[in-house]
């Protein structure tokens, strides 16, 4: 009897051990699975880098590089951004990558993210080189030229903003604790943002913020940023509206004239240009003063900018209601008015790079209105300005203008029609060589290296490389429909590879070598979002 | 792919369930004919049969429940016998002399022939059958991050089948040699692009096996398993049904019951028994890296396998089975 109890008892508790195992069995197998892999993926624009491709992953919080050693060769590698993403732009070197996050919202706890501006260094094996805390949410990112600064503003979709709020980050210290710096106001709030280089000013150079509103402009002294900023009321329109800056531009002084830094600005419907003068201030406390000149241009100007010419420092204006342009002197004021063949109304001074070979500067003048485009040979103005400006009848409108990075081929540009016909514009020559795409939605690249260019059109498995230097096409076709294309350095920097991106699914990517790409030795790399890291 | 066979091996089960159930009346009903021939035909047994002396009591047992429903004699207090006891009873408990006088009793009833005589019913059915094969469901809870693009959770149904024969005896433990698959599958999505999942266990091993009941037995398996894994995504950038397979070595260890709930006479020896039978445990097989590729599947050319979080086939499994054994 006893004996039997025995047995029932070993056997009961056999039993429950079983049971037990199926229990424990069933604890520790149950888990469900993490929501990162149902998140939506983004069909966003990715920013191209010196060496690398930056996809946004807004769903994952992240940014996935894509880098390349060889052609046959992809490296995805994700970074952890900040939660919200709202804006992403390439450094002005092309290395790194600004990624500006509002948060975590609402922030229920102490650990939940604040917004934050992301620094990432994409020049070698991508990593998070910065992070940085801001004190709210803001919505654009403007980059200092120089690639030092980064000024943040608008107030995102904050309940209560200020908006002459601003933030000055320092990218060059990575511990650089943001400055806040709200600017006085006179009813209006800022619009843009312009770092201008060192300015020859009474009291030694400094660098400045030109921050632009409705009705002024304010100069924040980015070499003592805590330093009260400087705002300048513009004068109002021949048509009694407050003065409205369209363009400001600034020269920084003859390296042999002291304190001779001026800036111009264009004003919205107003045929006055505005110069501003540097000069010396009489109360100690001030370092300068800023006084204004009115020039009249004869009409609105379209744009502005100052230039060299054989008769030295000028500000140029071209004015399409008059069909001409304007020669202003930044001291005298006195303009020299020059006749142009066409109604320009764009402008841009080429000479960086491109034609330093020349006396003075060339510009280029363009308009989405005529099929002629404009060099402007400023090194030749004094007493034949009607005979400075050559063109070139392109039989299309112009509505893009490229340059073509470095020094080797920086006298090249590239014009894009809305016709789908792109010309390659040799400003030495004065000569235009068309090239004609068959497809639709036509878009152009030009390699940073300013060897080639890129055409392709957007969904269609069709691209074109063009030698910029022999000019000769290779039409190519891959496999799939693209919508970007980027050509990018290697790792090592030995040698280009052509990143084409495709739609669709965790986003695919075509890589060839961007120097002598065929497609005969291409990569395909699929589900790019997809991937393990 | 994977829910169209669960949905099959589900009307497999429904279809066989009714068999079994209609089997089940047979049980406790044996041949009246035969039942009082066989009380007296057992106490001789012993001496006619030299081969089962050695165990005696064992012998008088192999008979005893068709003499006990077809008699009133007092039969001592049933002590708990172990089945591999049992199961070393001669197998036959019509004796020589059975057959004997067995013609004795038809020559009185003029209304039975003798080519109609119906044939000696089996023995019950072996408490630890010999041979024995059975099918079912389970689950397989694999807890590997690697798992989670092709399944909504850890748990994946598995549909499970196996058989075993036994090898030898010793008192009240058997060993067997047990083999087994599991099937199961899993559609799901990886944000947003479709996924699949199919994967095929085999095992085969020794399996320890101990008698408690009449009819209910444990058992014991530790075996080596060989896994074939299969992945498949249908990536859209590719507009192709990207890949990959594998066979993988591993183990697995396992603690069940079986549970005889009816038996079948038959022609031969011992009736057929159909049990219940359950086992959980874990299962290891090393991780694996996936990589997707695309061979054939219309892709362009030269397409690169997507590489995916390593994915390690390892953990706790149950599983709920019906048999049939001998």
């Amino acid at each position: 009897m006893i004996g039997d109890r025995h047995d029932r008892a070993r056997r009961g508790r056999a039993v429950l051990g079983v049971i037990g195992v199926m229990a424990l069995a069933v604890a520790t197998g149950c888990g469900g699975r993490d929501d990162d892999l149902d998140a939506f993926i983004e069909s966003g624009d990715a920013v191209g880098l010196n060496r690398a491709v930056a996809i946004g992953d807004a769903a994952r919080n992240r940014v996935v590089l894509l880098s390349s050693e060889s052609p046959s060769e992809l490296a995805v590698t994700p970074l952890p951004v900040g939660e919200n993403r709202l804006a992403m732009l390439p450094s002005v070197d092309g290395d790194g990558l600004l990624v500006l996050s509002s948060g975590e919202r609402p922030r229920r706890n102490a650990d939940d993210e604040l917004p934050s501006l992301t620094l990432i260094d994409a020049s070698a094996e991508p990593r998070i080189q910065a992070r940085y805390p801001l004190p709210d949410a803001f919505s654009t990112l403007t980059l200092d030229p120089t690639g030092r600064w980064v000024v943040l503003s608008g107030a995102g979709d904050n309940f209560v903003s200020n908006p002459n709020q601003l933030v000055l980050v320092d990218l060059l210290d990575p511990d650089f604790d943001p400055i806040t710096k709200t600017i006085r106001s006179f009813g209006a709030a800022p619009e843009r943002f312009q770092f201008t280089e060192p300015l020859d000013v009474p009291g030694g150079e400094r660098r400045f913020l030109i921050v632009e509103s409705r009705q002024d402009i304010t100069l924040v002294d980015l070499d003592d940023p805590e330093r009260p900023e400087i705002t300048v009321g513009l004068p109002l329109t021949p048509s009694g509206a407050p003065g409205r800056p369209l363009q400001v531009v600034v020269h920084p002084g003859e390296p042999d004239v002291p304190e001779d830094a001026q800036i111009a600005i264009r004003l919205e419907n107003d045929p006055n240009l505005v110069l501003v003068n540097f000069t010396p201030a009489e109360d100690a406390a001030l370092a300068f003063n800023l006084t204004l000149n009115l020039v009249d241009v004869g009409g609105p100007p379209a744009a502005v900018d100052f230039v060299t010419t054989d008769g030295g420092l000028r500000l140029a204006a071209v004015v399409p209601a008059r069909t001409e342009a304007n020669l202003v002197h930044p001291l005298t004021t006195g303009v020299e008015h020059v006749s142009l063949p066409a109604r320009f109304d764009q402008f841009r001074r080429v000479t960086e790079g491109a034609l330093a070979d020349e006396p003075g500067d060339v510009a280029l003048l363009w308009s989405q209105n005529t099929s002629m485009v404009g060099f402007w040979s400023l090194g030749r103005t004094e007493n034949q300005a009607f005979r400075s400006v050559d063109t070139v009848n392109l039989e299309t409108n112009v509505n893009q203008l490229f340059d073509v990075p470095g020094t080797q081929l920086g006298h090249r540009k590239l014009l894009q029609s809305p016709d789908n016909r792109f010309f390659v514009l040799d400003l030495r020559t004065r000569q235009s060589f068309p090239m004609f795409a068959s497809g639709r939605n036509l878009s152009l690249r030009v390699a940073p290296d300013g060897l080639r260019a890129w055409a392709f059109a957007a969904g269609s498995p069709l691209l074109a490389k063009v030698d910029l230097e022999t000019l000769e096409p290779t039409s190519l076709e891959i496999e799939r429909g693209i919508s970007q294309l980027f050509d990018i350095e290697t790792q090592s920097g030995a040698g280009r590879v052509l990143i084409a991106l495709h739609p669709g699914g965790g986003r695919g990517a075509t890589v060839l070598d961007a120097i002598a790409p065929d497609t005969a030795d291409s990569r395909f790399f699929p589900g790019l979002l997809l991937r393990a890291q | 792919m994977m829910r169209s066979l669960d949905i099959r091996l589900a009307a497999l089960l429904l279809t066989l369930s009714p068999a079994l159930y209609a089997q089940a009346p047979a049980e406790p009903t044996p041949p009246p004919a035969p039942a009082p021939a066989a009380a007296p035909a057992t106490a001789p047994a012993p001496a006619e049969a030299p081969t089962a002396a050695p165990e005696p009591p064992a012998a008088a047992a192999a008979p005893e429940a068709p003499a006990a429903a077809a008699t009133d004699t007092p039969t001592p207090p049933r002590r708990p016998q172990h089945a591999a006891a049992r199961r070393r009873v001669a197998p036959q408990p019509v004796t020589a002399q059975t057959l004997n006088e067995a013609p004795s009793i038809a020559s009185n009833d003029p209304s039975i022939e003798l080519h109609d005589e119906p044939s000696e019913p089996s023995a019950p059915a072996r408490p630890i059958p010999l041979v024995a094969a059975w099918l079912g469901f389970g689950n397989l809870w694999i807890p590997s991050a690697g798992l989670d693009p092709f399944s909504e959770d850890d748990a994946l149904t598995t549909f499970s089948a196996g058989a075993g024969v036994s090898l030898a005896q010793a008192d009240a433990l058997d060993i067997a040699a047990v083999a087994g698959i599991d099937l199961t599958g899993s559609d799901d999505g990886f944000r947003g692009e479709a996924t699949s999942l199919a994967l095929t266990r085999l095992s085969v091993g020794p399996e320890l096996r101990g008698s408690w009941l009449d009819r209910l037995y444990w058992h014991g398996r530790i075996a080596p398993t060989l896994t074939r894994l299969s992945v498949e995504l249908d990536e859209s950038s590719t507009g192709a049904t990207l890949s990959d397979s594998e066979w993988l070595w591993g183990a697995e260890a396992a603690l069940g019951l079986d549970l005889r709930f009816a038996e079948a006479g038959n022609t031969l020896s011992h009736a057929l028994g159909f049990f219940a039978r359950v086992d959980a445990g874990y299962a290891w097989t090393p991780g694996t890296g996936l990589a997707l590729a695309a061979e054939g599947s219309g892709a362009p050319v030269r397409t690169q396998p997507i590489e995916l979080r390593e994915l390690a086939l390892s953990g706790p499994f149950f599983r709920a089975n019906l048999g049939i054994g001998f």
